[in-house]
């Protein structure tokens, strides 16, 4: 089998959509499975999909998205996984591309384009993210494909120990980036998923965000081989400045919570990535990445786009 | 709900026998669930507790022990979680006993006595661990509360993502991990009532005990890094109500240990930091620097109960396997 979709609903009527979805892929049925994990403490309410015998439904207990996600990973039997929420739904032919992509690549994160709609269905703005092979620099600089466009190669996912259910929020970019510390991305340049933006109804507790997103990419930092992965993949001058910013921002951080050792660590890397950086350090883009935050370019460009447009 | 027993099977005949010990503790149908986490990759054989309207069973295709636990754990829905496996059994009056002391102490982890018998059935010791309170410096020298002599609450369990089902921990010492993590941030309570009979030996056990030293090591790491692990180490040192000299010198002995592992990975800065943690165990430990306790605690080695009572009783060759294994190890490492 090549692919398990998990989907974790807390009950919404959108999911019926979401299912069908996945059902309508031109694959041949022996090759993909549908796990949804009911995490609304009531049963779900009867549709035809639940006579499919592509799709099986478990129960949780009202626990949090990754403890119900980490569960669907742990009873598939594909070969790669693909995480959808119960609000978001497929191409048709989304399946179909990524499994040529599976067939010419030996990444284990495999993606596609994400077209973002509002709550009505209105299209926004299309994600093209352009990232290829090693991006671990350009995804701890905040880069971020969603997981609804993503196949995820269930081994890799197993090694690394799935999400991190005590992140709340950020715990898909946690992911993004733990598998990229040790593996490669492919990109298909296909619209895989439409996913709904919007906070109204989520079950992303945006509250707890910007404080569980330092926690994780912390974590991260202290991981070992973390410098040798990103100065590998950071090979402009642009990329070499938000390295060195990633370990300063860090020491600030740690500073500020008397992790003075942590912090000493940090600041040394930082300069290392400085003098690592050689010639870039003339370049302008350096000291641009070095003294701004960071904004995503694949969201930049997708704005650019819809202005276009319009 | 208050208890979720969740029993990961290979598909061993002894399951029943499992299942059984738990439902004749004689609690009401709506006070207790099973989850049957069948890890063997095959279909279980047809069984009369199947019939049973509060018994769950979810199929894993061949994972290690701790994605089968989590995934029951996650599909449960009791306050408390209680690991079985299906080799073992509960004894009748464990799950009032200890239900009782759980809702009593409000502690995270309520541990009881347990018997080990070898393959025939035949006792070959018992034990019964005092750990109460905050145990966090004996968790961390490898004292053992097995998991089907323990209630842990849910809250707790998730509160450390559960099982940490890592490769470098996922060979049988996930369980030793757990109670560590817990024990950073919760309490223990204990009952001297034997609650379960658990089969001991490495013959037909899924566990890795070759590479255990090093799930150690890195379970260890892990622990000491954590947010306040210092301070709750200090504190359940001193709070230990007989050996409090000899738990002082512990806190000192473990950061020394890391400080060595630290360097040797030339991790310099965290070398550091340890350092200085072990200068302040060393200005808090006051006057116990006198103590000979105290001395003994930071130079020797901690034999765990379980291991000297294994000696004692002389049931040294039930580890066979894994003495073999640990003197290859060795003798590759000189060579």
């Amino acid at each position: 089998m090549i692919c398990t979709t998990i989907i974790p609903t807390v009950g919404r009527p959108m999911l019926t959509r979401a299912v069908e979805s996945v059902l309508a892929q031109r694959l041949p049925a022996s090759e993909f499975e549908v796990i949804v994990v009911n995490d609304s403490g009531v049963p779900l309410p009867e549709a035809d999909w639940q006579k499919s015998d592509r799709v099986q439904i478990v129960a949780t207990n009202r626990r949090e998205r990754s403890v119900a996600r980490n569960l669907g990973a742990s009873i598939a039997n594909g070969r790669y996984l693909h995480f959808l929420d119960d609000d978001d739904w497929l191409e048709p032919y989304a399946y179909r591309h990524l499994l040529q992509l599976s067939q010419s690549s030996e990444a284990k994160w495999l993606y596609g384009m994400t077209q973002l709609v509002d709550r009505k269905n209105k299209p926004l703005i299309q994600l093209r993210h352009g990232l290829q092979g090693n991006c671990f620099m350009q995804v701890m600089a905040g880069e971020w494909i969603p997981l609804q466009s993503s196949w995820i190669e269930r081994n890799t996912f197993m090694k690394i120990g799935g999400f991190n259910a005590l992140l709340a929020g950020p715990e898909d970019i946690d992911l993004l980036r733990r598998v990229l510390l040790v593996e490669k991305i492919a990109e298909t340049r296909n619209l895989i998923a439409h996913v709904i933006m919007g906070g109204n109804g989520s079950t992303t507790d945006y509250s707890r965000h910007p404080q569980a997103s330092r926690q994780a990419r912390e974590q991260i930092l202290d991981s070992s081989n973390v410098f040798h992965r990103m100065r590998s993949s950071a090979l402009t001058p642009f990329w070499r400045g938000r390295m060195a910013r990633v370990y300063l921002t860090s020491a600030i951080w740690n500073l500020q919570r008397r992790h003075l050792f942590t912090a000493a660590s940090r600041i040394s890397l930082s300069i290392a990535s400085i003098l690592h950086a050689g010639n870039s350090i003339l370049a302008k883009d350096f000291w641009r990445a070095i003294s701004g935050p960071y904004s995503s370019i694949a969201f930049e460009a997708g704005i650019g786009e819809a202005q276009s447009i319009k | 709900m208050a208890i979720s027993t969740i029993i990961p099977t290979i598909g061993r005949p002894s399951l029943s026998a499992a299942i059984q010990s738990v439902v004749d503790q004689g609690l009401g149908s709506d006070e207790f669930e099973i989850l049957v986490v069948n890890d063997s990759g095959k279909s279980l054989p047809p069984a009369d507790w199947q019939k049973l309207g509060n018994i769950k069973v979810i199929h894993t295709n061949r994972r290690n022990r701790s994605v089968a636990r989590n995934v029951g754990a996650a599909a449960s829905h009791g306050k408390y979680l209680h690991f079985l496996d299906d080799d073992d059994s509960m004894l009748p009056g464990a799950f009032e006993a200890l239900l009782t002391v759980a809702e009593k102490s409000k502690a995270a982890w309520t541990h009881g006595a347990f018997r080990m018998v070898d393959n025939s059935g035949a006792t070959v010791i018992e034990l019964s661990p005092d750990e109460t309170g905050n145990c966090s410096i004996q968790m961390l020298a490898w004292e053992w509360l097995p998991l089907q002599a323990s209630f842990i609450t849910s809250e707790a369990f998730f509160a450390v993502d559960g099982f940490a089902s890592l490769p470098s921990l996922g060979g049988g010492f996930e369980d030793v991990h757990l109670s560590r993590q817990i024990s950073l941030l919760y309490d223990m309570a204990h009952t001297e009532q034997t609650v379960t009979t658990i089969r001991i030996g490495d013959v037909g056990s899924t566990t890795n005990y070759i590479t255990m030293f090093d799930q150690n090591r890195h379970s260890r790491e892990k622990t000491i890094e954590a947010h306040q692990a210092f301070r709750r180490l200090v504190a359940s040192a001193k709070s230990s109500p007989s050996h409090s000299n000899y738990w002082c010198g512990k806190v000192l002995y473990y950061y020394m240990a890391s400080l060595k592992w630290q360097l040797q990975n030339k991790h310099l800065f965290t070398a550091a930091s340890r350092g200085t943690h072990m200068l302040a165990a060393t200005l808090l430990a006051g006057s116990r620097l006198l103590s000979s306790d105290f001395w003994r605690g930071v130079i020797h080695p901690h034999y765990p109960r379980m291991g000297r009572a294994i000696q004692e009783a002389g049931a040294d060759h039930l580890y066979a396997n894994t003495r073999r294994a640990i003197d290859m190890a060795n003798s590759k490492s000189k060579q």
